[in-house]
């Protein structure tokens, strides 16, 4: 298969800042079908089939194309932060502990920062080629043969959660 | 609990649900004429012709005989005589035999088919034999192993070889003598040495599924007596059986590389296939109990 031989591409990518907190983005991917060498018939030798292939890469596979959709939650760390320290404080207080003492966020979390993405890879599951093989049962002498065509697609639709961290 | 479990098993057949039929479109197909075609030393020209099949055409798999050619005038030429080739039924076709000449060594034969107002000729000589020096059985199992040939290959670029073999015992009673897959091979890096090779027992031609469902289909058992023959070929017909195999190999299977076989009538995009002349060389041995 002349796996390289992507005529057309083409991508759209879109973004979206609802706010400090949510983010949505859409990646939409087409291709041109690959090109393939595949049997257009076959012959009898030897008492067996073999086959008889078409020119080199003559076949065109169908277009490629796939929407991938992610969300992405970023917590608000001050709010978050602000909040810890109150309680903190209170209970300070009421163990009778110098407030002063309090350390929030810690040394080594002062530049910490995370997020949650959840995406979903291929998310309309469009099986997009990998390969076509043959099968034959039976036997063409004796009239039972019976030939189809299979296609073998790889990643269908792939949902994922990701944490994203960094300080 | 449970819902869990559905979704989890839900999510998972959906992450290998990745294998569909599908209808694929392929180009318009030409029918070809299929010649299988051979004269040996001593034995009369026979020559095989069918039509080579669409895959996804109207062409009703339910009755192959519509691919057998029947009424087709074939003849066989020594530079000489000309023998033409009766079918051996006529109802039938597929099978045409000759009767007035048998290959000898040296000569040229000319086959020529008339079919469906087209003739298409080919050409091939049947060389000096090449002897094969002897043959010994080795045993992989108790039972079972394969045949073992010593060849000393004569010195000289540009011989090429085919084997077959034929069980002549009573209980697996062969009908033809069968060529394995890559029974074929040149001299190139062998010219003039000695060395010993052997070959798995290959398919019978009226007994294909039969073979494909023997578990020891490729094997030699004890007991049996196997006649060998060990022919020598043109560079023609050594190419257009190389690639056969080449072909065969790469059968159903995406990731080999797709291989045309090279056709003894060239370029011609309604005819395919080979006659071959075989100079013949024989051997028999009856394959003991290991000691």
């Amino acid at each position: 298969m002349a796996k390289y031989d992507r005529r057309h591409d083409a991508s759209l990518v879109l973004t979206y800042d609802m706010n400090k907190l949510w983010n949505f983005g859409m990646v939409w991917v087409y291709g041109t079908g690959n090109r393939g060498t595949l049997p257009n018939g076959f012959f009898l030798y030897e008492g067996s089939q073999s086959h008889d292939y078409g020119l080199r890469n003559s076949y065109q596979f169908v277009p490629y194309h796939r929407m991938d959709l992610n969300v992405t939650f970023t917590p608000d760390r001050e709010k978050h932060l602000e909040k810890k320290r109150k309680k903190l404080v209170e209970r300070y207080i009421k163990d009778g502990k110098d407030t002063t003492l309090i350390q929030v966020p810690k040394k080594w979390a002062k530049h910490f920062s995370n997020s949650f993405t959840l995406s979903v890879f291929n998310a309309y599951n469009r099986y997009n080629p990998y390969f076509i093989y043959f099968t034959r049962e039976g036997d063409f002498t004796n009239g039972t043969l019976k030939v189809g065509a299979k296609q073998v697609s790889l990643f269908p639709i792939l949902p994922s959660i990701t944490w994203n961290f960094k300080f | 609990m449970k819902n869990k479990t559905y979704i989890l098993i839900t999510l998972t057949s959906l992450l290998f649900a990745c294998r569909k039929d599908v209808n694929v479109k392929l180009p318009d197909y030409q029918e070809k004429l299929v010649v299988e075609g051979s004269i040996e030393t001593g034995k009369n020209p026979v020559v095989l012709l069918s039509i080579s099949v669409p895959y996804f055409g109207t062409f009703d798999f339910t009755t192959p005989e519509k691919a057998f050619v029947k009424g087709a005038f074939v003849t066989v030429s020594d530079g000489t005589i000309i023998d033409t080739l009766s079918e051996i039924d006529p109802t039938t076709g597929y099978i045409y035999l000759g009767t007035k000449i048998t290959g000898q060594e040296g000569k040229t034969y000319t086959l020529k088919v008339r079919y469906n107002a087209k003739e298409y000729s080919v050409q091939s000589t049947l060389l000096a034999p090449v002897p094969l020096d002897s043959l010994y059985f080795r045993w992989e199992e108790d039972s079972l192993g394969f045949i073992w040939q010593h060849f000393k290959e004569p010195v000289g670029l540009g011989n090429n070889y085919r084997w077959f073999s034929k069980r002549l015992n009573t209980k697996y009673q062969d009908n033809f003598f069968a060529a394995p897959l890559f029974s074929v091979f040149d001299d190139k890096f062998i010219d003039g040495k000695a060395f010993d090779f052997s070959y798995d027992r290959g398919p019978q031609p009226d007994k294909i599924q039969a073979w494909r469902d023997d578990p020891k289909r490729n094997w030699y058992r004890v007991g049996d007596t196997v006649a060998v023959k060990f022919t020598h070929i043109g560079k023609t017909e050594y190419d257009f059986w190389y690639t056969y195999y080449q072909n065969k190999a790469s059968n159903s299977n995406p990731f080999s590389a797709p291989t045309n076989v090279k056709s003894m009538f060239g370029q011609q995009e309604d005819v395919f296939g080979a006659f071959v002349a075989y100079s013949t060389s024989f051997d028999t041995l009856v394959v003991k109990p290991k000691p």
